[in-house]
């Protein structure tokens, strides 16, 4: 049978049919919009919270799980934990280099005090300037030496044969204005002391030794007093020309200066 | 795009929150969809109209493709025009209960729509929607549904929820009482 006819479907599709409303139209089509979108952040809202969530749970579950350990089993952390932590660059191991106590003592007769392997190392440039004279380049040159890697002796030390070849200027010299910048009683102190002194007297005059030349000669020591004349700083000119005289005492004091070596000598 | 994607698949895509998809969908059935309820129920088209459309708007989540998309819209459209008659007491007789017989094919037009009267007074493009409007209402959804939703019987029977051979013989009558109602006409011409 003929489901369809095909004049009647011709007659029917050429009538004047009725149209929906435009009116109707928005407002179905804005309803259809409105039933998608709050699905959509609905969605969206929960992926936002769900990763936060997420990470909070498996802190709390891991913290946890750690505390519980803890309490139940601390040895086992012991054993998982190294024995000993690990080095970071650039940082010195404080058994991997030997130690002056594990040398042999073959050198010094007296023991030296231990020392930490970076005062081994060529020094930094501090207050503690290397000699000038040329004794004082030996020194150098024994002390980049292993040999002569124990400088104790060279300072004072009784019975080493090294303080009897040297002048009787300490081992370490510092610049005048460094010994200036220390307290009078330690800087005259600094002649005959040893190290530990020297090095303090050093870096509290850090900052002035590092602008001053490195020549110390007795020259050096008359030009500083004048310096210090012509700033008006009359007791470190003292000092100075009292350190002078115990280091240089056969050189000649320039005239322009004799009148601050006469209180002095009336003393 | 839309122009080649299917109905199903437009609504497969507002189903996932393509809003464009329904846009193009609406824009193809929204026409048809009115004609049927207007030629049905014209007082209250523009509401069942709305009711179909927000009615398929909320069953999207659900929306599966089990069927052609026009015997799904067709098949929600026939169910609110149902509720609407029931909730109107329309007939005393219902004339939709007819499971197998077609009674509706054996009742005679109203006296002032016969169609000698309508050939008479109105011009032929309105003679066929009155004489569509004088069919027993199984008959006009029939029609409506293979002219409107391009329905064979098997979709017009799932959509209308009954067996084929009454929608067979819905469609049977219908075009005979038309063809009848036109009588002697040319049809498309006055």
């Amino acid at each position: 049978m003929e489901e369809r006819d095909p004049l009647l479907s011709e007659a029917y599709r050429q009538a004047d049919h009725p149209e929906p409303p435009a009116g109707l139209d928005q407002a179905i089509r804005d309803a259809a919009r409105s039933a998608v979108a709050p699905v959509r952040r609905k969605g969206h809202g929960w992926l936002a919270w769900a990763a936060p969530l997420s990470g909070t749970a498996v802190l709390v579950l891991a913290l946890a799980l750690l505390l519980r350990i803890q309490d139940e089993a601390p040895e086992t952390l012991r054993e998982a934990q190294p024995s000993s932590p690990p080095a970071l660059p650039g940082a010195q191991p404080q058994t991997a280099v030997p130690v002056p106590a594990t040398r042999p003592p073959e050198e010094g007769a007296m023991p030296v005090p231990q020392r930490s392997p970076a005062a081994h190392l060529p020094s930094p440039p501090v207050a503690v300037v290397p000699p000038p004279a040329p004794p004082r380049t030996e020194d150098a040159v024994e002390a980049s030496t292993p040999q002569a890697a124990p400088t104790a002796p060279a300072m004072g030390q009784p019975g080493a044969e090294v303080s009897s070849t040297v002048p009787p200027a300490p081992a370490v010299r510092a610049h005048p204005s460094a010994i200036l910048a220390a307290p009078p009683g330690e800087a005259v102190e600094r002649n005959g002391a040893g190290p530990g002194v020297a090095e303090r007297g050093a870096a509290a005059g850090l900052a002035k030794a590092r602008s001053q030349p490195s020549s110390e000669g007795p020259e050096h020591w008359v030009e500083t007093i004048r310096r210090l004349l012509r700033e008006g700083r009359l007791d470190e000119a003292g000092r100075a020309l009292a350190i002078l005289r115990q280091r240089y005492p056969d050189h000649p004091l320039p005239d322009d200066l004799r009148h601050l070596e006469r209180p002095a000598a009336g003393n | 795009m839309d122009e080649i994607r299917t109905d199903e698949a437009l609504m497969l895509a507002y189903r996932d929150g393509d809003g464009a998809a329904f846009d193009a969908l609406y824009g193809r059935w929204r026409g048809r969809l009115y004609r049927y309820l207007a030629h049905q129920a014209p007082e209250r088209a523009d509401e069942l109209f709305q009711d179909v459309w927000l009615k398929v708007i909320g069953a999207r989540a659900g929306y599966e493709v089990t069927a052609r998309f026009s015997t799904w819209l067709f098949r929600i459209a026939h169910n609110r025009l149902m509720d609407h008659f029931r909730s109107r007491r329309r007939t005393p007789v219902d004339p939709w209960d007819d499971a197998e017989e077609d009674p509706a094919a054996q009742l005679p037009a109203p006296e002032r729509d016969t169609p000698p009267a309508l050939l008479e007074r109105r011009e032929a493009a309105r003679r066929i929607l009155d004489c569509l409007a004088a069919l027993p209402p199984p008959q006009r959804e029939a029609f409506l549904m293979a002219e409107e939703g391009g329905m064979g019987l098997e979709d017009i029977a799932r959509a209308a929820g009954v067996g084929r051979e009454t929608a067979k013989s819905r469609l049977r009558y219908a075009l005979a009482r038309l063809r009848r109602c036109l009588g002697g006409l040319e049809y498309g011409s006055p």
